[in-house]
């Protein structure tokens, strides 16, 4: 190959060293320091978001009519946020677990409670989350939020829950 | 078509009153004296748990057998008649060393004879062999008096919640005594049932995390073994009549369905067919004959009670009242099933003609009266009632009357099973 001289545009040249700022000593120090820390907080501030992101996702369930397994259209943006959550954390996986309020049977609720895990990962399937990332778990009555015996307490415990595995 | 109508008369309202006086004691030793007290208060007991009988009350008694004798010629009939009696037993102990001996005998008051004598021997302590010998008595007067042998001999497994969160199979004799921890699983356990032959109990039970079903021998820490944990949530476990298989609901093919296995978990076939994805049908249970299985399936939309006839396939739904029947079992004389309905912010007792017909309610405004089983022979139903508060186990005749509490233990306790009736 032949041997050409890389030719500087002299303008261009000129314009860089224009750029160039002559500062002292102590102010190149000072300006590493505060972009150290702007640099620190905006981890401290990521990291943060995460920790809140992590903890929505664990911390909202899913809820439920009384003996109903279906989805209600006003748990869907939930559902959708907690796809959006899987699908920037890829690595995690997890257990979706199914609850139920105590008036119904023992027996029936367990079946109730598989039912209503089951098809909140058919749901999160079809935002496309990878079936071998959840595993379904139903607790029935077992295992109630609030254990009086009111409105608020059963609609609280009509619950699919998820858990970081 | 004709529904049949359920037997409206109930044969536990007028009770056969029996007069049980003191035992005579050979010997004169507290000990002597303290079992024959413990020996006749256990027979009254024991008769009256049946329903069919009332004790007549000790005021009334005309004659003290213990002292006036207690053989045919030494009885005064009409002594006893004016008492109220219509059945008198009268007995005498004799506790030599490592042995008890009971001679007794049962008369008929109105026909003025005898109906036995029998003497019992229990070797061994006599504490211990107290209560066998006295079941045995119970036992021959029951066959002297219905022509079927008691009950005496089964034993009521039930759910008990252990102070540390977790739920445990116990069993009680009959009538509550002794009741012991079976399962020692150190997580919660649920829906148990005996094996036909009584020796063996099955269980669903978190031990792995999940709901899985376990076999285990029925007596304390016998040891456990896994049927199945092949599905999500594998539950509601029972054996067939026969006794080789079981039934049990499981999610191995996306729905919650009925399926036939053996005991060691080798799926035989489906038993509910797939109706729908979310599908939900559980809680199997078989005629005493073994040609139809009653279950619990939302095919309806709510839970209601099914039976399916296993020879030709055909489906029928039993209960249209209310919006929630569960739990149900099949009366081992096999004409009724019963089952726990929800009506009026409860669930009660309810019997139904396993053919269809109106179901009659056994329990009312008492809380919730949950999953129903009957004794050996049909005459009496155990079930869970959270009457006082916390759930607890009681039992009633299979009209309903003579609702009573059976055993009291700390805790909740809940879904009581009947065994089969063993030889004591």
């Amino acid at each position: 190959c032949t041997k050409k001289a890389v030719e500087v545009d002299p303008t261009a040249e000129a314009a860089a060293q224009e750029a160039v700022t002559e500062t002292t000593a102590d102010d190149a120090a000072a300006a590493d320091e505060a972009a150290r820390i702007a640099e620190e907080e905006l981890m401290k501030k990521e990291a943060a978001a995460r920790a809140e992101a992590l903890s929505a996702f664990e911390n909202t369930n899913i809820a439920f009519n009384y003996d109903s397994s279906a989805i209600q259209d006003s748990e869907i943006a939930n559902l959708e946020a907690k796809a959006e959550w899987l699908k920037e954390n890829p690595g995690v996986r997890i257990t979706i677990e199914g609850h139920c309020d105590d008036r119904g049977t023992t027996d029936y609720n367990l079946a109730l409670g598989d039912r209503r895990a089951a098809r909140v990962k058919a749901f999160l399937e079809s935002l496309g989350i990878d079936a071998d990332r959840m595993v379904t778990v139903s607790y029935g009555e077992e295992r109630p939020l609030d254990p009086a015996a009111n409105e608020a307490a059963w609609s609280k415990n009509r619950r699919v829950q998820f858990v970081i595995r | 078509e004709e529904r049949v109508q359920l037997r409206i008369t109930n044969p536990f309202e007028n009770k056969t009153p029996v007069a049980i006086p003191a035992f005579k004691v050979m010997g004169s030793s507290a000990e002597e004296q303290h079992l024959a007290q413990k020996a006749v208060t256990l027979l009254q007991e024991t008769l009256a748990f049946t329903g069919y009988f009332r004790m007549v009350n000790p005021e009334a008694f005309l004659e003290d057998p213990s002292q006036t004798g207690i053989t045919e010629q030494d009885i005064h009939f009409n002594r006893w008649r004016s008492s109220g009696a219509e059945l008198l037993v009268t007995g005498s102990l004799t506790v030599s060393g490592q042995a008890i001996i009971g001679d007794f005998y049962l008369y008929d008051i109105f026909r003025q004879k005898s109906l036995f004598g029998v003497r019992f021997r229990g070797a061994g302590d006599p504490e211990t062999n107290l209560r066998p010998l006295i079941l045995k008595l119970a036992d021959k007067i029951m066959v002297t008096y219905s022509g079927k042998h008691g009950y005496f001999g089964s034993r009521i497994a039930f759910v008990s919640t252990s102070t540390t969160g977790t739920k445990e199979i116990w069993a009680s004799a009959f009538d509550g005594h002794n009741p012991v921890q079976l399962s020692r699983n150190n997580a919660i356990t649920l829906t148990p049932s005996w094996s036909p032959d009584g020796t063996k109990i099955t269980y669903t039970s978190y031990v792995k995390k999940k709901p899985d079903i376990y076999v285990q021998g029925a007596w304390a820490g016998a040891r456990r073994d896994l049927v199945t944990a092949k599905g999500t949530t594998n539950i509601t476990p029972a054996w067939l009549p026969d006794g080789k298989n079981m039934a049990a609901s499981l999610t191995i093919d996306g729905d919650q369905a009925i399926y036939l296995l053996t005991e060691k978990g080798k799926i035989r076939k489906r038993l509910t067919r797939k109706w729908s994805k979310w599908g939900i049908d559980l809680s199997p249970v078989f005629s005493p004959s073994g040609d139809r299985m009653a279950f619990v399936s939302k095919r309806s939309g709510t839970p209601q009670i099914y039976v399916k006839h296993l020879k030709s396939g055909r489906i029928e739904r039993l209960t249209f009242d209310g919006r929630y029947n569960t739990s149900p079992a099949w009366s081992p004389t096999g004409d009724q099933i019963a089952y726990a309905g929800f009506k009026e912010g409860n669930f009660d007792i309810h019997v139904i003609d396993a053919r269809g017909g109106r179901p009659m309610q056994l329990t009312r405004n008492t809380g919730d009266n949950e999953t129903p089983s009957w004794s050996p022979d049909g005459s009496l139903i155990v079930f869970s009632s959270n009457r006082r508060g916390s759930s607890s186990i009681y039992v009633m005749n299979a009209y309903g009357t003579d609702q009573r509490q059976l055993v009291s233990l700390p805790g909740e306790q809940t879904a009581p099973v009947w065994s089969p009736n063993l030889t004591q």
